[in-house]
């Protein structure tokens, strides 16, 4: 059976445990891949998750998410109906209390023995652990080159981790190349809905009209790989395992969302930020509509830009852009 | 005598209440108790500028005009409540449980802001909420709650509560980002997580969820400055019951028979009081006492506001533009069970286990947190109840959970019973739609018709 993940709160470590191979699926981002999922979801799902639901080959896939926003939990839904298999879909709490972070261990645990259940395997600490260590390494490893690569390249980097085993990163970082230095230009923080494959262009669009992306606050940036779970021999590891995917950086869901800033203002001190680019997908509510306060409360001249799959290279956007960089100069 | 139960419009609705302040023998305005929510119809058009209720038809009962009378003075209620000195609580988006738990203290009124995504199209328009929450970045991608944020920012609708309580975590994304938004204006608030649920619900949920209702009780014991022990959240608890009792028969005797006793629209009202009372509990349950009364009279003597051949039908959702309903009975339809989004609100409250206990099961039965599937086995079972022949399943516009559930509960509609389901999206104001509404209901019907008639 093949395993599909679609959110990063679903650790990964804990399916290569089992000796799943649970690649992230990281959707095309084309107009055909969204047309094609809409005609699975409705109109009224966002971009991501119609582009998700369009260009996976659903039959006979095990997909394991969690219920982080209304779309992403429903679109799991829909795809497990489409695939003869189902879905595993647990509970991401949104509040930030101790009681919560139980919640959500509960849910690996859970995870865990559903897991156990489908391939007849039992949850070990020797492999879990040494999947920890592995996802750690690479972790580290790609945070290292992280300031020397350009938004566009750090992106396409965290695709790749996302869904390649570790054994096949560790492989490919062994001998990864920095692809080009990254252009200099106004320092820029990107943040909003999760990067796309073919919206890699949208980021080079941003470089090429003279903004550097220096941080990026979504989870296809750098929030996808600043943290560790950082196992000693005491701990338990999937007690560890939920403790760090529960506090790392998170998602603009939580509630409330002051730990969100916190990070990505930090990364705007870093990192030498002088202005925002927001962006998100259609029918995204939990980015979109936060644009007002990030303007405020990052402190920085912020660009909100709703975008379509079709838009990653149009003229409308690429002239926003420009404009935005212009004011600078 | 009591006129036989008739669909009338505004001005014949205005005409009755006149009558029906010379059979109580009072003056007109001058109420005492239980009657003192009463108002004229015209008043609440004239004085309030609820002018959609103009273009609706409604019930001609003494006990539908209570019904809405209650319902439309509900934010006079709560500036009488301020001025007397009660703490106000806003309850936000878990749609009946933390509510109870408010009014376990006599001295707080609670109250769902999140009702004001009907204002826009009760004043039809006329109070500039959505433009408002336009400029504020709440644009026609969000569901019509988004007036609720603008109520809080313009606040001319509602008083701005001490205490907000909102519940996030599966229920719905649009409220959670208007919600984060509010903990910008500095009012007390109180997060409390709503978690997803799979299946059945585990032990180990309801016990976290009551350890949350706890952290719900503390901030609403230091508002009032004494506890809310668990003897007085019982006591709430057995009121919220009887409304819940009342209600389960007026749906059972509404939903069950032909005629319909009662009209779509005011069971949907009847419906919503379970959520908070309408801001008094004790004058909520005297309201469908009443609704009651009328409902069980009009079934013993065979009386109905509907055609007997009307088609029955499951709606699915709550309508933004309450004129909605009334076009769907106007062309021969009938409720035959609903699924409002706050099933939870419905069903009996457990008072035979520690009382947040009893609340975190009835939270977790929130349909909104669970799957489509579950919501769809809702839809089922109220068909199988209340026997019907098809399914409406009414989208709100912009709301995030309405974007793919719809197809779910279609397709398992469709697969366990083999009706017919029709899918409609329905805005605040609904008016340059009728036509195709319209189109939409009446071919509906046919397909039923004929389902009827030929299998």
């Amino acid at each position: 059976m093949d395993f599909q993940t679609v959110c990063t709160y679903v650790p990964r470590e804990l399916l290569e445990a089992f000796g799943l191979e649970a690649p992230r699926l990281i959707p095309p981002g084309t107009v055909a891949s969204e047309s094609r999922g809409e005609a699975r979801s409705g109109a009224g799902a966002c971009a991501w998750c119609k582009s998700a639901l369009g260009s996976a080959d659903q039959a006979g896939a095990l997909w394991v998410g969690g219920a982080t926003c209304d779309q992403m939990r429903r679109a799991l839904e829909l795809a497990g109906r489409a695939s003869a298999a189902g879905s595993l879909i647990i509970g991401v709490p949104k509040t930030r209390t101790a009681e919560a972070e139980a919640l959500y261990e509960q849910e690996l645990r859970w995870l865990a023995s559903e897991l156990g259940r489908r391939t007849g395997r039992m949850l070990e600490s020797g492999p879990l652990r040494q999947a920890i260590e592995a996802r750690d390494d690479i972790r580290a490893r790609m945070r290292a080159v992280r300031t020397r690569l350009s938004g566009a390249d750090f992106t396409a980097l965290v695709h790749r981790e996302e869904t390649l085993s570790a054994e096949r990163m560790i492989e490919f970082l062994d001998h990864y190349i920095i692809p080009a230095p990254r252009k200099p230009g106004i320092p820029v923080l990107v943040a909003g809905s999760p990067v796309a494959t073919a919206e890699l262009d949208w980021l080079r669009l941003l470089e090429d009209s003279g903004l550097s992306v220096v941080a990026d606050a979504t989870c296809t940036g750098d929030r996808a790989v600043d943290f560790s779970v950082g196992i000693t021999g005491a701990d338990d590891p999937l007690e560890a395992l939920a403790r760090a995917y529960f506090r790392r950086p998170p998602c603009l869901f939580v509630r409330p969302n002051d730990e969100f800033y916190a990070y990505a203002s930090r990364l705007v001190g870093e990192r030498g930020v002088q202005a925002v680019v927001w962006r998100s997908v259609r029918g995204c509510d939990i980015h979109a509509l936060e644009a007002p306060r990030a303007a405020r409360l990052l402190g920085r001249p912020l660009l909100d830009l709703d975008m379509s799959y079709g838009d990653s290279d149009s003229p409308r956007i690429r002239t926003r852009v420009e404009a935005f960089a212009e004011s600078f100069r | 005598m009591p006129a036989r139960a008739a669909k009338v419009d505004y001005e014949t609705w205005n005409a009755e209440f006149r009558k029906m302040i010379s059979d109580f023998g009072e003056s007109a305005g001058e109420f005492s108790a239980p009657f003192s929510y009463l108002g004229t119809p015209r008043c609440f058009v004239e004085l309030e500028g609820d002018s959609r209720l103009r273009r609706l038809w409604f019930d001609n009962s003494p006990a539908a005009h209570r019904l809405w009378s209650f319902l439309l003075s509900e934010n006079d209620r709560l500036a009488a409540a301020r001025q007397a000195g009660k703490k106000i609580v806003g309850v936000m988006k878990d749609l009946g449980t933390a509510s109870i738990l408010a009014y376990a203290a006599p001295e707080v009124v609670a109250f769902y802001p999140d009702g004001a995504w009907w204002i826009p199209c009760v004043m039809e328009m006329s109070e500039g909420l959505l433009r408002i929450a336009d400029a504020a970045g709440f644009g026609d991608e969000v569901c019509p709650v988004r007036a609720t944020l603008a109520a809080f920012l313009n606040q001319a609708h509602f008083p701005i509560p001490d205490l907000l309580v909102a519940a996030v975590g599966a229920c719905c994304d649009d409220m959670s980002c208007l919600i984060q938004r509010l903990a910008d204006m500095d009012i007390p608030l109180v997060w409390w997580e709503l978690p997803y649920r799979r299946g059945d619900t585990a032990p180990e949920l309801v016990r976290f969820v009551a350890a949350e209702l706890e952290r719900v009780r503390k901030a609403v014991s230091g508002l009032i400055g004494r506890t809310i022990t668990d003897d007085m959240l019982s006591a709430a608890i057995r009121k919220a019951n009887i409304v819940r009792g009342l209600l389960a028969r007026i749906r059972d005797l509404s939903y069950g028979t032909s005629p319909a006793p009662f009209p779509a629209l005011e069971t949907q009202i009847c419906e919503m009081l379970a959520i908070h009372f309408c801001s008094d509990l004790d004058e909520c349950i005297r309201v469908l006492e009443d609704v009651l009364r009328t409902v069980e009279g009009r079934v013993a003597a065979g009386e109905g506001v509907l055609e007997r051949d009307a088609c029955r039908v499951v709606w699915v959702n709550p309508v933004a533009d309450l004129r909605a309903m009334n076009m769907f009975e106007d062309l021969g339809g009938a409720l035959a069970g609903t699924e409002y989004l706050f099933r939870h609100a419905l069903i009996p409250i457990r008072e035979d286990r520690p009382p947040l206990e009893a609340l975190a099961e009835a939270a977790l039965r929130d349909p909104m947190i669970g799957t489509a599937e579950y919501r769809a086995r809702i839809v089922i079972e109220e068909a199988r109840r209340y026997r019907a022949e098809g399914v409406i399943i009414s989208g709100i516009p912009g709301a995030s959970h309405c974007a793919t559930e719809g197809l779910v509960i279609r397709e398992e509609v469709q697969r366990v019973l083999g009706l017919p389901v029709l899918e409609i999206s329905v805005p605040p104001i609904a008016d340059a739609l009728s036509g195709q509404l319209a189109a939409r209901f009446e071919g509906f019907f046919d397909v039923i018709r004929t389902k009827r008639h030929h299998g």
